[in-house]
């Protein structure tokens, strides 16, 4: 397998587990084809239409081979799973650096965050309890009650 | 008639043209001072600034004129005079004048003079220069106070390392001393950190200057030497600055000569970073005190009264240019015995090149004094002046060759490598950490101590023990929706096989 210790162990181990636990079909080491080479993303978790690639990164250095992993599986979510605030910032600059700043489907999170985001996810949950979540969630509701009273 | 001329001068006294200091008396002397108001030379005994002199006075007051009169005139009277250029090239100039009465004014560039601040002066002690030194050191690279105690220690550990204690001349330099701090395991981590920050870059910058065991000594007080340190950071001045005057300073009062005839002048222009009241502590402060009457004069020049206390009791002549600031001009006015009515007149009529003085022996009242505006040829830039440097050549100094073009080491590397250890070195307590970490990944190492049954403070030396024996290493990861990241541990090989050995399972 490839990756070191807190790559897998400490990174996409909790991950796999709490995504097979959600009911969720979880491929480890995905091949995945990008201009004639095959590529290995770290995780893809396929729930019904919705798929995630999730890439567990202890440096920015692989950013680039990521998008274009993400790229070549079509729709889906990249997932940049980093073990600390320092390596995410570090992420962040490198894909500022390639022109990316916020693009739909691509997260750059925390071990905990990305526990919590799959939670959100996948049906059948607990609501979200993130207070951006809350907020969007009820100005969503605040919407719909307009729309409804017009 | 004799009522027109009180009348006149009444007006002219409630205007305040009226010049209320009373005309100097002092026409003997080997010194020319200036003129008065009425054209009349003044005339003082050189021997008067062995006293230390003091001149205040704003921007544009003629302070710079009135420190070249002065070189001029005591030059040939002086076995020793350093001058200090701090930005702008004000003294050396004066060289081709200097050249015409047969004195060779030489110019030394910051980057060529070669210093050893832990080069122990004449006659002290290595015991008494260490914390004078170590006090240089904390008070120009602005260190905190407890990096004093840490300096002085290791000042003394190479003294004694270098049989130095043994009047042995192989003096450690400034980069041992930064090796021997940033190799000290137990030493205060601030102080060691503060000291190896501040020093770096000095080494860096004026490293070849410190690469000496033996600098220029004592010799070179008997010489003519403008120092120009135009093109040094702020701090590369006050270090070169003190190392250059404390060890004189130092040598004289350890010799405990007392009252001898002035040999040395130092003459500092916009000398005020010396003697703030900022820089209490600071050495020149200190040692003005105690170089009275050890045959250096000294002649400070600065822009504002904010200086430290000792620095006004103990200079004897002062001399006041045109101050703008009427603080200022109180402070001076009442040491120098100055009467508001006189403080008025001096507010409204002091002039650029025009200066209030009062001497510290002789006639004691102050007086108004104009100097000569002195017209100097602009001379080359810093690097002409190396030529001068061959003059300085037959002074001994021993290079430390080894520290020349000097970088700071890279850090160390994170982590040993595996050190070989047996399987009854460890502990039961230590073999269930191990066992906590490998079977719960990714827990931090705050929970570690729960899991292997071990107390807090205790878990904390069995982690550090096993990372440094290289049977875990550690990680930062966050672990937990906020707050800042957890160490995670990771079990290495040994640490693996460890835990194999102890459940009797084949590796």
């Amino acid at each position: 397998m490839r990756g070191g210790y807190i790559h897998n162990h400490v990174l996409l181990d909790p991950i796999e587990q709490k995504a097979r636990r959600l009911g969720a079909s979880v491929d480890r080491e995905a091949a995945i084809r990008v201009a004639g080479r095959v590529l290995y993303g770290d995780l893809l978790i396929r729930d019904g239409s919705r798929r995630i690639l999730v890439e567990a990164e202890l440096s920015s250095r692989r950013i680039p081979k990521d998008l274009a992993k993400a790229s070549a599986l079509g729709p889906c979510d990249l997932w940049i799973v980093v073990p600390n605030p320092r390596v995410a910032r570090s992420v962040r600059r490198k894909l500022s650096r390639h022109g990316i700043k916020s693009e739909p489907g691509l997260f750059i999170l925390l071990l905990p965050q990305a526990l919590q985001r799959l939670e959100e996810l996948i049906e059948l949950n607990s609501g979200s309890n993130v207070s951006s979540e809350k907020k969007k969630a009820k100005r969503v509701r605040q919407r719909q009650r307009r729309v409804a009273r017009k | 008639m004799a009522l027109d001329r009180v009348r006149r001068l009444r007006m002219r006294e409630a205007r305040g043209e009226l010049n209320p200091f009373p005309l100097p008396q002092l026409t003997r002397g080997d010194t020319t001072l200036g003129i008065d108001l009425r054209g009349r030379p003044i005339r003082f005994p050189a021997q008067y600034l062995n006293g230390h002199s003091i001149t205040i006075g704003g921007s544009g007051s003629g302070k710079t004129f009135k420190a070249r009169g002065l070189v001029l005139e005591i030059a040939e009277k002086v076995k020793g005079l350093w001058c200090f250029d701090f930005v702008k090239q004000e003294f050396a100039p004066l060289k081709p004048r200097l050249a015409q009465m047969g004195i060779n004014l030489l110019r030394v560039p910051a980057r060529k003079i070669r210093l050893n601040p832990l080069q122990i002066p004449k006659h002290v002690f290595p015991s008494d220069w260490a914390p004078r030194i170590a006090d240089v050191f904390v008070q120009t690279l602005q260190l905190p106070a407890r990096a004093t105690k840490l300096l002085h220690l290791k000042i003394l550990e190479l003294y004694h390392e270098r049989d130095v204690m043994a009047g042995s001349q192989d003096f450690p330099t400034v980069f041992d001393l930064r090796h021997a701090v940033a190799s000290d395991p137990d030493a205060n981590h601030q102080a060691k950190s503060a000291i190896v920050d501040s020093i770096d870059p000095v080494l860096m910058s004026i490293g070849n200057v410190l690469a000496y065991r033996i600098g220029w000594t004592g010799l070179l007080a008997q010489r003519h030497i403008v120092f120009e340190l135009g093109g040094v950071s702020e701090v590369d001045k006050d270090l070169l600055l003190n190392c250059l005057l404390l060890p004189e300073f130092v040598s004289r009062v350890a010799q405990g000569i007392s009252n001898p005839d002035m040999d040395l002048l130092v003459v500092c222009d916009e000398a005020g970073r010396l003697v703030s009241s900022k820089n209490q502590g600071g050495a020149m402060a200190d040692l003005i005190s105690q170089i009275r009457g050890t045959g250096i004069g000294l002649d400070l020049s600065i822009q504002s009264v904010d200086v430290v206390n000792s620095v006004l009791s103990n200079t004897a002549n002062k001399f006041v240019g045109r101050i703008t600031n009427a603080s200022d001009l109180d402070v001076i006015g009442r040491a120098m015995g100055i009467g508001s009515a006189e403080r008025k007149w001096m507010s409204l009529n002091l002039t650029p090149g025009m200066f209030v003085g009062q001497f510290g022996e002789g006639d004691r009242r102050p007086f108004v004094y104009k100097v000569p505006r002195i017209h100097l040829d602009s001379v080359g830039n810093r690097e002409e002046g190396t030529d001068d440097l061959e003059e300085l050549m037959d002074l001994e100094t021993v290079a430390a060759d080894e520290f020349i073009n000097w970088l700071p080491p890279k850090p160390a590397a994170k982590y040993r490598s595996p050190a070989p250890a047996s399987e009854k070195d460890h502990s039961d307590a230590e073999l269930r950490y191990i066992e906590a970490v490998i079977n719960n990944p990714g827990t931090p190492s705050s929970a570690l101590a729960k899991l292997a049954r071990v107390g807090p403070q205790r878990a904390q030396k069995i982690r550090r023990r096993l990372v440094d024996l290289g049977y875990l290493r550690e990680h930062s990861v966050s672990t937990g929706k906020r707050g800042r990241a957890a160490i995670v541990l990771e079990p290495l090989e040994p640490a693996l096989q460890l835990a194999r050995d102890a459940r009797g399972e084949p590796a």
